[in-house]
């Protein structure tokens, strides 16, 4: 007699439908042990061999320092130019604007060591665009990375502006608003919620970036936690410092997930499709000239010094070495890694979409918090955990891609899900109705739905693998080079000629996942 | 007693689920006769799908279920609902989008020869030439047959379908309600049918089962349930309907619309069916027009009375009343329930 205001659908939120299924929570709890235990092994390398602090508060201050102002310059000018490119490629009647919103995606698969090589080639005494000093130390960083990180800002903001009611900007005009008050009050309030939560992620990005600080030689967080890590044996100095970081990167994600749930409030796609700003003269000028230049300084540019670099070492007989091995290897890590993160992701997935509930919320949060560890730290923590407690595992490959899975499990987690989201627990009901059992439900119905995803999963892994280097650099067998590996530690010791080849075998190899990635990002 | 269970397709017997606090199934016990027609009736939220759920073994609960004399639900027992031999159409028909028609037709037939069988129900539902076409390349009352034809495909011994025209049309719902019952008919199958929609219940069932918060109030055919409803709730529900208070003594009830015989005493609401109420003009009247709707073949007045309540007469397209009208009014049948 108290039946409470029941749906007539069934609940979203109820016990286990079928009878059964603990097997995804166990395949799922596996996939999140290492996002688990590396924090904790963390922990304990810190505290665990004595309580006095391992690095002099002066020295943890000044790093905190510059990690901050970095941090906080590369958010604001990365957010400034993201914003522009997000709004002039969806709001403005451009000649090939889904090209310009394409293009002024793509410089975020340029890794951060590869643009900082490029600024250190391009610049220098024998820099081949200009011959001014090498911009080292903050200047070079700040340029650097916000140039590169604008596109994560610019991939937020782009649902965000498709999800604005044109109705909302076309009241206020109509009401006598002028463009720009239009934009101020209307638009940018709006896209409060996708401003911030991009922002927080470029922030994120940036006190995590090892490749271009190390390569400029700025001193934050990371490039210290290498420097000691390197230099001394006692691995305390190192985890301790990474302890801090990791907690840093915590806070940012915490504040971003507050705001991205509003984000995800807003984000109900308007009915009526959008007119777009009929931009004339010097303001269309201005536009075009304004995107041109942003994708030439982040593709045009790296590409053109690289591929000149290449070109001179070539006839000046310099050694730019056979880098066939080197793409083997990345090829292969890549590839296998990526098999292993679907596969690990694939319960996860099923548990998150076909299980909701405060667990599956657990499992989430986890997952999440183990993508947004900066990599330097969660390759400290693996070495400490392997030396410590996994001997046999210390520099194998097999280490190498659990730690991989363990990072990138998000991004095939999310692409899974798109798809199992789409594909309704219907579809399985009907199918045990039809007389076929739990298994052969999995393998006739919900995997094939779930396969666009699972590859869109894969290709993600597969570019964030062939990227990655803190971790790699820590964690990776004796010898075992990679073309990121190579990059670096070329362009670390001055072989700038040897670091450009590398590169631009990497940015070739990285096409085909790349368009798999972006052909489904940008899709309206 | 036994050959007449043997004779029941389904027996669902005290079935209570509860989603935490909400609860969705209490005491549910329904019978489905062999061959029949049985719509589960009842407004959203009253657990109606829940109960089809639990029948065809998607959710768990409390009670027991037979189909067909095989236990399929009971204590410790919960035969998985691959092995129920019951055929499930969902409201949103649920076709798997990466099959052709004839693939989703031919899941849940055996291994070997599946293409006549195939080819048998769609043109059983009229929609042979179509067994290539991906499900989203066709319209809503195709993708509905073709849900069916893929629930009786494997010759289901029981065919459940969840609010089945709830996606269709208002113009294409009668027509598509019409075939779905002839060809259920032909298929010989057994058929439940929930819906919230009382018109197509009354329509389409052999037998209504009127559900009300978890528990069926009362399971009769479609005219002996309209005409003698259990208690007041599920007149109201199944039509129009007034309610007249008043006080039973001496085996009458005296109203403002006439005396009826009653069994019971004490307090009571008089329910009256708009088309068992007459309106005359030549007598002392006892009321004033309020309004009325017209439909055409026949109109709805609103009547005041002169104690307060308002009843409703349905009559024939004339005569016109005018709004303010005196009138005397009559009931010629109603219904007693004891109040409180």
């Amino acid at each position: 007699m108290t039946a409470g205001p029941l749906t007539s659908r069934r609940p979203e939120v109820g016990p286990v439908r079928h009878p059964g299924g603990w097997g995804w929570w166990v395949a799922a709890g596996i996939a999140l042990l290492p996002a688990l235990i590396l924090p904790i092994s963390l922990l304990f390398q810190v505290i665990g061999t004595g309580t006095t602090l391992a690095v002099p508060p002066a020295r943890l201050a000044e790093l905190m320092f510059n990690t901050v102002v970095l941090g906080v310059a590369v958010t604001v000018t990365a957010v400034a130019i993201g914003l522009a490119t997000a709004w002039m490629t969806t709001r403005v009647a451009l000649p090939l604007r889904k090209g310009w919103m394409t293009l002024a995606a793509l410089p975020l698969v340029v890794p951060s060591y590869v643009a900082a090589l490029s600024l250190i080639a391009a610049t220098g005494p024998s820099g081949v665009l200009v011959e001014i000093p090498t911009p080292y130390g903050f200047v070079g960083s700040w340029l650097v990375l916000s140039v590169f990180t604008a596109p994560l800002v610019h991939l937020t903001l782009i649902p965000g502006l498709r999800a604005i009611d044109p109705a909302t900007e076309e009241s206020a005009t109509g009401l006598g608003a002028s463009r720009w008050r239009v934009f101020a009050t209307v638009t940018l309030p709006q896209l409060k919620p996708a401003l911030v939560s991009s922002g927080l992620l470029v922030g994120l990005y940036t006190i995590s970036d090892f490749g271009a600080v190390s390569l400029l030689r700025y001193d934050t967080f990371t490039r210290a936690i290498y420097t000691l890590y390197r230099g001394q044996i006692d691995r305390r100095p190192s985890a301790t410092l990474s302890l801090i970081l990791m907690a840093l990167a915590i806070g940012i994600l915490l504040i971003e997930r507050r705001y991205r749930a509003r984000v995800a409030l807003h984000s109900r796609r308007p009915r009526r499709a959008r007119t777009l700003l009929p931009l004339t003269g010097w303001a269309r000028a201005t536009s075009i000239l304004a995107l041109a230049f942003y994708t030439l300084v982040a593709l045009g540019l790296p590409l053109a010094v690289m591929t000149i670099t290449v070109i001179r070492g070539l006839e000046s007989d310099q050694i730019v070495g056979s880098l066939g091995a080197e793409a083997f290897r990345s090829l292969g890590v890549a590839l296998i890694a990526a098999l292993v993160t679907v596969i690990l992701a694939f319960p996860v997935a099923m548990v998150i979409t076909r299980r909701p509930g405060r667990l599956s919320g657990w499992v989430e949060s986890t997952m999440w918090g183990a993508y947004s560890l900066p990599h330097i730290t969660v390759g400290v923590a693996a070495v400490g955990f392997a030396l410590t407690w996994a001997r046999p595992l210390y520099q194998t490959l097999i280490y190498l891609v659990i730690i991989y899975g363990a990072i990138f499990l998000p991004q095939a987690v999310g692409a899974a899900q798109d798809s199992l989201v789409r594909a309704s627990p219907d579809l399985e009901d009907a199918s045990r109705g039809l007389g076929r059992g739990p298994v052969a439900t999995l393998v006739r119905v919900t995997v094939p739905l779930a396969v666009p995803g699972l590859v869109a999963g894969a290709a993600l892994v597969f570019l964030s693998v062939m990227k990655e280097l803190p971790a790699t650099l820590l964690l990776r067998p004796n010898g075992f080079e990679t073309l990121a590996i190579r990059i670096w530690s070329s362009t670390a010791e001055g072989f700038v000629t040897r670091g450009s080849a590398a590169s631009l075998v990497l940015l070739a190899v990285s096409i085909v996942p790349l368009f798999l990635v972006m052909s489904r990002e940008l899709s309206d | 007693m036994s050959s007449a269970t043997d004779r029941l397709a389904i027996r669902a017997r005290d079935l209570t689920r509860s989603f935490g606090a909400a609860v969705a199934l209490d005491h549910f016990s329904l019978d489905v006769w062999e061959g029949g027609v049985v719509t589960i009736l009842g407004p959203s939220g009253c657990g109606k799908t829940t109960a089809l759920r639990v029948i065809a073994g998607f959710e768990n609960a409390g009670g027991s279920v037979e189909i067909h004399g095989r236990i399929v639900l009971g204590p410790g027992v919960h035969v998985p609902p691959e092995r129920r031999r019951v055929g499930m159409v969902f409201q949103d028909y649920a076709l798997f989008p990466h099959m052709t028609v004839a693939g989703n037709v031919a899941y849940g037939l055996p291994r070997g020869d599946r293409a006549p069988r195939v080819g048998e129900v769609l043109e059983l539902v009229g929609l042979t030439g179509l067994e290539g076409r991906m499900p989203n390349e066709l319209s809503g009352g195709q993708q509905q047959r073709v849900a069916l034809a893929r629930a009786l495909a494997p010759k289901p011994e029981v065919i459940l379908l969840d609010e089945p025209f709830s996606n269709l049309d208002a113009s294409l719902r009668d027509r598509v309600r019409r075939e779905l019952r002839t060809i259920l008919t032909e298929a010989r199958t057994t058929a439940v049918f929930v819906t919230h929609d009382q018109e197509e219940a009354l329509a389409t069932s052999d037998i209504v089962a009127v559900m009300r918060e978890g528990r069926v109030l009362q399971a009769d055919t479609p005219g002996h349930l309209y005409s003698n409803p259990a208690d007041r709730w599920v007149a109201e529900f199944l039509g129009d309907a007034d309610v007249l208070e008043s006080v039973a003594r001496d085996g009458r009830v005296d109203t403002p619309v006439g005396a009826f015989d009653t069994d019971i005493r004490g307090s009571v609401s008089v329910v009256v069916r708009p088309e068992n109420v007459q309106i005359s003009l030549g007598e002392t009247p006892n009321a004033v027009v309020a309004g009325s709707e017209f439909f055409g073949h026949d109109q709805l007045v609103t009547l005041a009375l002169n104690e307060g309540t308002r009843v409703r007469a349905r009559i024939g397209p004339r005569p016109v009343y005018r709004v303010g009208q005196p009138a005397r009014v009559r009931a010629t049948d109603a219904r007693i329930f004891a109040r409180g």
